[in-house]
């Protein structure tokens, strides 16, 4: 217990500027459960969920230190496992766009990765209609000292720059090398009709 | 609260593993225990790698067990060997 305490503490003291949601979640998250004895090596359920809910929190801490104005949302408030983070990339084929991303982090967290779905399916060489996200380090390059951070950069990175040689859209990919000038216009096309679906939108 | 990032903010950030005081995976102290453990020192050892990066005993023997890790390394990816003294 002595380090979560010591990890609230250092919430209320050392990150006055850290975002309200991520500091009202910490507050609000319910305590890990700690493993009821000793473990070596062998990992156990409990002593997974101690470990992934621990680092989770750190890994909020520090996304909330480097990216303060991120938009970050906890549809459950008492899980902190759950959460939608929005990214809007300042330039590119997406500029202006806002995408929504849901996390779901595994109890085998950091050992595996996050699952992550895009909420705003777009013509994008590496998303499908369905929100699937095709990042490799969401997949097999995944390694238990990436953390949240790395994966929000990798995210704006896929918006900033497409990569066609990975593709989960293929006619994306395929538009994009051949025409960009006709994937731009695409994508422009549904800036407009995302305007009005956002307007529309129902709150995650 | 919208979020702008910019570029910078993205390039600039890819530093995560700069402490070498902390364990890569649970990315506590070394002179503590893991996330597991509740006593520092035999029972919670540190492990070195042929690739001279350390972790843990208990995070790197977890990684090593999971599919995801096909025995490598997880900073530089090269195949973990236990340092043998
Ligand atoms: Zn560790
Ligand atoms: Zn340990
Ligand atoms: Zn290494």
């Amino acid at each position: 217990m002595l380090r979560l305490a010591e990890w609230k503490d250092a919430q209320t003291t050392d990150d006055a500027d850290k975002s309200d949601e991520v500091r009202s979640t910490s507050q609000l998250a319910s305590t890990p459960p700690q493993p009821s004895s000793q473990v070596a090596g062998v990992p156990t359920p409990a002593s997974l969920r101690w470990l992934s809910q621990q680092r989770l929190q750190q890994d909020l801490t520090e996304l909330g230190v480097t990216a303060p104005e991120l938009e970050l949302q906890f549809p459950d408030l008492s899980d902190i496992s759950r959460f939608i983070v929005t990214l809007s990339p300042a330039e590119g084929w997406y500029k202006g766009l806002c995408f929504r991303f849901a996390f779901t982090v595994l109890e085998t967290y950091p050992f595996e990765p996050p699952l992550v779905r895009c909420l705003d399916a777009v013509w994008h060489p590496n998303l499908d209609e369905h929100g699937a996200v095709c990042l490799s380090i969401l997949r097999e390059d995944w390694r238990p000292v990436y953390t949240l951070v790395s994966l929000v950069q990798g995210l704006l990175h896929l918006l900033l720059e497409p990569n066609p040689n990975d593709a989960l859209n293929a006619a994306a990919a395929e538009m994009l090398v051949q025409d960009p000038a006709a994937f731009q216009a695409r994508v422009h096309q549904q800036v407009r009709e995302r305007q009005y679906h956002f307007e529309n939108a129902a709150p995650p | 609260m919208r979020c702008r990032i910019t570029r910078a903010r993205l390039v600039a950030a890819w530093t995560w593993n700069a402490n070498d005081d902390l364990c890569g995976i649970c990315r506590l102290p070394f002179d503590g225990t893991c996330n597991a453990c509740k006593t520092p020192g035999d029972d919670c050892p540190l492990a070195l790698g042929e690739c001279r990066h350390a972790f843990h005993l208990h995070c790197i023997l977890k990684w090593l067990s999971s599919e995801t890790s096909r025995n490598h390394c997880p900073l530089c990816r090269q195949e973990w060997q236990f340092q043998q003294r």
